[in-house]
């Protein structure tokens, strides 16, 4: 059933030239993370914290019987804490692993015209062009478009 | 790769193994035909589906095997270990495309005509051999018919390696001297053998339509002519396969991801019906209760069906060592028998493939070293046969592994020459070890006591890899000798590595988990109690029975504490865990239980954390940390590295048994301190108004002079009416260390066991059963009266080009830790040794010294030995030598002149040791 519907948006995509990108808020900027790469979206629960962690990783959580690490989005992206402690939980595999991002919340499953994206401008601090190469202009938001296995491997290899 | 392919190679390479498994059994019994049938079927099928896929070099190879094979089991052949040998050698190559091909997708390029020629020359002088058939296939039918001991499997069906191999005997007894003319014989047998079949008993069990196909008999038939035809190939195939599934329909292979999957699915499922459980409980009349009884059970069931998949019997990965033996056997000339009791043991998947090579190791070891030749074994009054045996059983969750052999066991004269030849113990130390202790030492790194390096074994690679990969699996290994009958190696391994059973700990209110295996023991501390926890410059200590256990405090190893200094309750737990060679304690807040977990491995963002090995999922469905033992005690291992450097190079810290009086007392921050006596002036109590200020140090008069007091800590004067003060004399000036309290005069030796890293102390010791640290009473002296040496220094800087050099000969690491600090104060540069056997190695190694000062009771070497050896060379022989001795007596120190001593002072008189020194140097110059 899942895969069927993946495999149609995979059709969808390839055909059009369209993705399409969940879009949720971190502080005051709105990210987009591409639907595909997404696994599950999570309630806000309880991360078990991990001493000597790098700062970018909230914990732990258990997700049906397997580890997944959280990451915690905010500190990547310097902003200041969360004053929300409900953050909710984006979980992606990469590598046989999986990880979740902290995000303050979570908005609309919006498609993207390829065209309407433009590289992200050069003046933004190194953590957020590590992740994000794209930009989408929507009416009102900037949405930068993440790419979390990019994000991933940043942190894997510090 | 395509998957048809891929499949092809998983079961080639399986039926490989059966066929190295099956041609060494048929070397033994060679006129076992349901051997032979058996072999003839594997290597038959891996020939047909290369043909099937087009593998022409694979099936080139296979087929004149397969030639080999078919006259074997005609009996044209004998079986004689040089052609198994070959056959064995045509398995290998198979193997080895098969390797290739499974990494490329393709046949690698390769000549085997070698091979081939050498396969068809053993079938040569058969095929000369005149063989007829003309009338045969008629005439053999008939005998099957009437003798008809068809034998017949489980299914029913015949089985046709036997039938077989009764018509081909028939067949070669009634025309051996005709030609066996392939095609004849092939188109001939099979309606005949039709009629066999179905008048045979078992021939209704068949299904009507069932052809001569389906029973299996053309195959064989087709085979034995040894002249395949591509289009019989294809026809047989099918029919080969059917048979097999029949036989191994049981079976089905899965790939371990899928189980992998599966069982992490269980264990969620244990979890909500724990969860459930715990919901329902109390309440025994619950609607839910039955049900959920039910699903408790089914649970449970269910869990342990899912683990039983990965367990996988030990023979598995016993299944090649008949052929590594028997290749063994056949280069060495050894006869050897390899028996294998309990093969059909279970555990783990992933440990049965961490043991194999072990386990391989140690059987080519009682091959190759073990067991002797069949001349010495008959000398020796034991059967030509040696006897390697294997056996694996369970105890007490635990796999035990035997491996034993009736051969001449460890030569331990031999062990002990080594020992002593790699330097890793002294002669004499050697000699003192039991040969149990001797033993052991085959497991030391780079230990091999192979006369000869042969192919086998003996390439420095030896038992300590073995050991230490048992160990990564948290197994033991141990191992009986008895000379002249045998050895025993056993390994004891758990059953599972996924599961392990860990101790659960509270720490700053975060949970971890604390591998069993790892923990000696549990030890309860509060203040007051028997067992508290001491500080030695900071540093946590226990003193547990008789020995100082580092601690380490988990909150600060993972920074769980924002300031390690404040709020420490001592009311805690120490976890003793020893890892390798260290053993050390970890204090916990709180300790929980015992549980069984799961270890999973942690992410690779969160893999640079040394201090944890994994992560777990509880029952509780909280995910916690699994504390890392080697990681933590790498932390310690930097206070024992510290401990070695300390020792200067001596291997570890030399243990004093002198007793000296020791003076106890309190430093300026109450922590406990000793010195010994013979360095201690006097006593006195100093009021606090008498105490003067003057060019920044606190001075007080004292017999006259302007006496500097100094307090440990460096700070100025507590604030009280009067201070306690040890008085420190040096060369006619003195000074006064501050302390809080004077304790006691105790009698007792120093074993420095941690060294400091504090200046002002020399490291920390039990004395009086108390951890208390040993003052470096050179350092203050440096302090106080630190302008006057400097001077000093000056005056003999400008005697010598560069500071004069000294040698000093201790064993005692104390004394060497004392003496040279006052030596370089008095500006000499100072190399010291533990024995007179490193001092005389410095003499080969070129070095050269102004003054030698040695002490007189050393093991081995004595002082007066050493002495002699110094004067009977002339390196050294015009060298001052001053002897330090604890024994006076005037026979000692006439023995001490006669041997070329040039003075001899009593060990403790410093005054007098730097007075002879003095004198010394003086008359040398002058």
């Amino acid at each position: 059933m899942q895969a069927a519907s993946t495999a149609v948006v995979q059709h969808l995509n390839e055909g059009a030239g369209v993705q399409q990108i969940l879009t949720t808020r971190v502080g005051d900027q709105v990210f987009g993370i591409q639907v595909l790469s997404i696994q599950d979206i999570l309630q806000p629960r309880n991360v078990a914290h991990v001493p000597k962690a790098p700062a970018d990783v909230a914990g732990l959580i258990n997700l049906r019987g397997r580890i997944v690490t959280v990451i915690d989005l905010r500190h990547w992206l310097g902003f200041d804490p969360a004053e929300v402690q409900e953050q909710m939980h984006i979980v992606v595999e990469h590598e046989n692993e999986l990880y979740s991002f902290l995000v303050d919340s979570v908005g609309d499953v919006i498609t993207v015209d390829r065209d309407a994206v433009e590289g992200v401008p050069p003046n933004l601090p190194e953590q957020w062009r590590t992740i994000s190469k794209n930009v989408l202009r929507e009416e009102k938001d900037l949405i930068l478009i993440v790419d979390v296995s990019v994000l991933i491997a940043a942190l894997a290899n510090n | 790769m395509d998957d048809l392919l891929q499949e092809f190679i998983a079961e080639a390479t399986e039926n490989l193994a059966v066929i190295d498994q099956e041609l060494v059994r048929l070397e033994q019994h060679p006129n076992d035909t349901e051997i032979l049938g058996n072999i003839f079927r594997l290597v038959h099928t891996v020939k047909g589906t290369c043909g099937f896929l087009g593998l022409s070099r694979l099936e080139k190879v296979a087929h004149s095997g397969e030639n080999v094979l078919g006259k074997f089991r005609d009996g044209e052949l004998e079986v004689t270990p040089d052609a198994v040998t070959v056959i064995l050698e045509c398995i290998d190559r198979i193997r080895e495309i098969l390797a290739a091909l499974e990494e490329s997708g393709s046949e690698p390029e390769g000549n085997d005509s070698a091979l081939i020629t050498s396969l068809d020359k053993l079938i040569d002088p058969a095929a000369s051999a005149p063989a007829k058939v003309a009338e045969a296939p008629k005439a053999e039918t008939k005998e099957t018919d009437k003798n008809s001991g068809m034998t017949v499997n489980e299914f029913g069906a015949p089985i046709a390696a036997e039938l077989l191999a009764e018509l081909e005997a028939a067949g070669v007894d009634l025309d051996a001297d005709e030609p066996v003319e392939s095609e004849a014989v092939a188109n001939t047998e099979s309606p005949n053998l039709e009629t066999a079949v179905s008048d045979a008993p078992s021939s209704s069990s068949l299904p009507e339509s069932s052809s001569v196909d389906d029973a299996g008999f053309p195959p064989a038939g087709g085979d034995s002519s040894g002249e395949d035809k591509g289009s019989e190939q294809k026809a047989v195939e099918p029919a080969t396969q059917k048979r097999e599934s029949a036989v191994a329909a049981s079976s089905l292979r899965i790939n371990v991801d899928v189980l992998e999957n599966l069982m992490t699915l269980v264990s969620e499922l244990v979890l909500a019906r724990n969860q459930l459980l715990q919901m329902v409980r109390g309440y025994d009349d619950h609607e839910f209760a039955v049900p959920l009884q039910l699903l408790s059970h089914i649970t449970t069931d269910l869990q342990e069906g899912v683990m039983q998949t990965r367990m996988q019997p030990i023979g598995n990965a016993w299944s090649k060592l008949p052929r590594i033996v028997r290749d063994l056997s056949v280069a060495s000339g050894k006869k050897i028998d390899l028996v294998m009791d309990g093969a059909e043991t279970e555990l783990d998947r992933q440990i049965l493939d961490l043991i194999k090579d072990p386990l391989t190791h140690m059987v080519r070891n009682s091959a190759d070293h073990g067991l002797e030749d069949p001349e010495e074994r008959l000398t020796a009054g034991k059967p030509e046969t040696g006897k390697i045996r294997l056996n694996a059983f369970h105890e007490g969750g635990h796999i035990i592994i035997e491996i034993s052999d009736d051969g001449r066991g460890l030569n331990t004269d031999r062990i002990r020459a080594k020992i002593v030849e790699k330097e890793i113990l002294t002669e004499s130390a050697a000699a003192g070890l039991s040969d149990q202790q001797v033993q052991q030492y085959i497991f030391h790194p780079g230990f091999s006591t192979a006369e000869k390096i042969t192919n086998v074994s003996g390439r420095g690679v030896g038992m300590d890899v073995v050991r230490t990969n048992i160990e990564q699996i948290n197994g033991s290994i141990d191992l009986r000798s008895v000379k002249g009958e045998g050895t025993t190696v056993t390994i004891k391994i758990p059953l599972t590595l996924a599961i392990i059973s860990a101790l659960l700990v509270k720490c700053a209110s975060e949970r971890f988990a604390i591998p069993q295996f790892s923990v000696l023991e549990l030890v309860r501390t509060a203040p007051n109690s028997e067992h508290q926890i001491e500080y030695i410059n900071k540093n946590a200590v226990l003193h547990l029975r008789n020995q100082l256990l580092p601690l380490i405090r988990l909150d600060e190893l993972l920074g769980l504490v924002e300031n390690g200094e404040q709020d420490r309750s001592e009311d805690a737990f120490v976890v003793v865990t020893k890892t390798g060679n260290s053993t050390f304690g970890i204090v916990v807040d709180q300790v929980f239980d015992t549980e069984e977990i799961v270890v999973k491995p942690t992410s690779p963002v969160l893999r640079g954390i040394r201090q944890f090995s994994g992560n777990t999922i509880l029952g509780d469905g909280s995910v916690i940390m699994i504390l890392d033992p080697n990681g933590i005690a790498a932390e310690v291992g930097e206070i024992e590295s510290k401990l070695n450097s300390k020792a200067d190079g001596s291997k570890g810290t030399s243990v004093d048994d002198k007793k000296v009086p020791l003076l106890l007392f309190k430093g300026d921050s109450d922590e406990a301190m000793a010195v010994p006596l013979v360095l201690v002036a006097r006593l006195e109590d100093i009021a606090n108004k008498d105490v003067e200020h003057s060019g920044g140090y606190d001075l007080v008069q004292y017999r006259g002079t302007l006496m500097p007091l100094v307090t440990m800590s460096g700070n100025g004067l507590p604030d009280r009416d009067s201070h306690p003060v040890l008085v420190f004399s040096d060369r006619g000036r003195q000074f006064g260390l501050v302390v809080n309290e004077v304790v006691d005069i105790v009698e007792d030796k120093i074993d420095i066991e941690m060294p400091s890293n504090r200046d002002g102390t020399l490291g920390s010791a039990v004395i009086n059963g108390r951890a208390t640290n040993v003052l470096d009473s050179e350092y203050y002296i440096h302090k106080a009266l630190g302008d006057a040496h400097a001077n000093h220094s000056k005056v003999l800087n400008a005697n010598f080009t560069g500071r004069p050099k000294t040698l000093l000969v201790d064993d005692s690491s104390f004394f060497r830790s004392l003496i040279s600090p006052l030596l370089s104060v008095e500006g000499w540069d100072v190399t010291s040794v533990s024995s007179a056997k490193d001092a005389l190695a410095l003499r080969d190694a070129g070095e050269n010294f102004e003054l030698i000062i040695s002490d007189i009771d050393m093991p081995e070497v004595d002082g007066f030995d050493f002495a002699a050896s110094v004067r009977n060379d002339d390196r050294w022989g015009a060298t001052p030598l001053i002897a330090l001795s604890a024994q006076a007596g005037s026979q000692n120190i006439e023995r001490a002149h006669t041997v070329g001593f040039t003075d001899y002072v009593a060990k403790n008189d410093r005054e007098g040791l730097l007075r002879s020194i003095r004198s010394i140097m003086s008359s040398e110059a002058a």
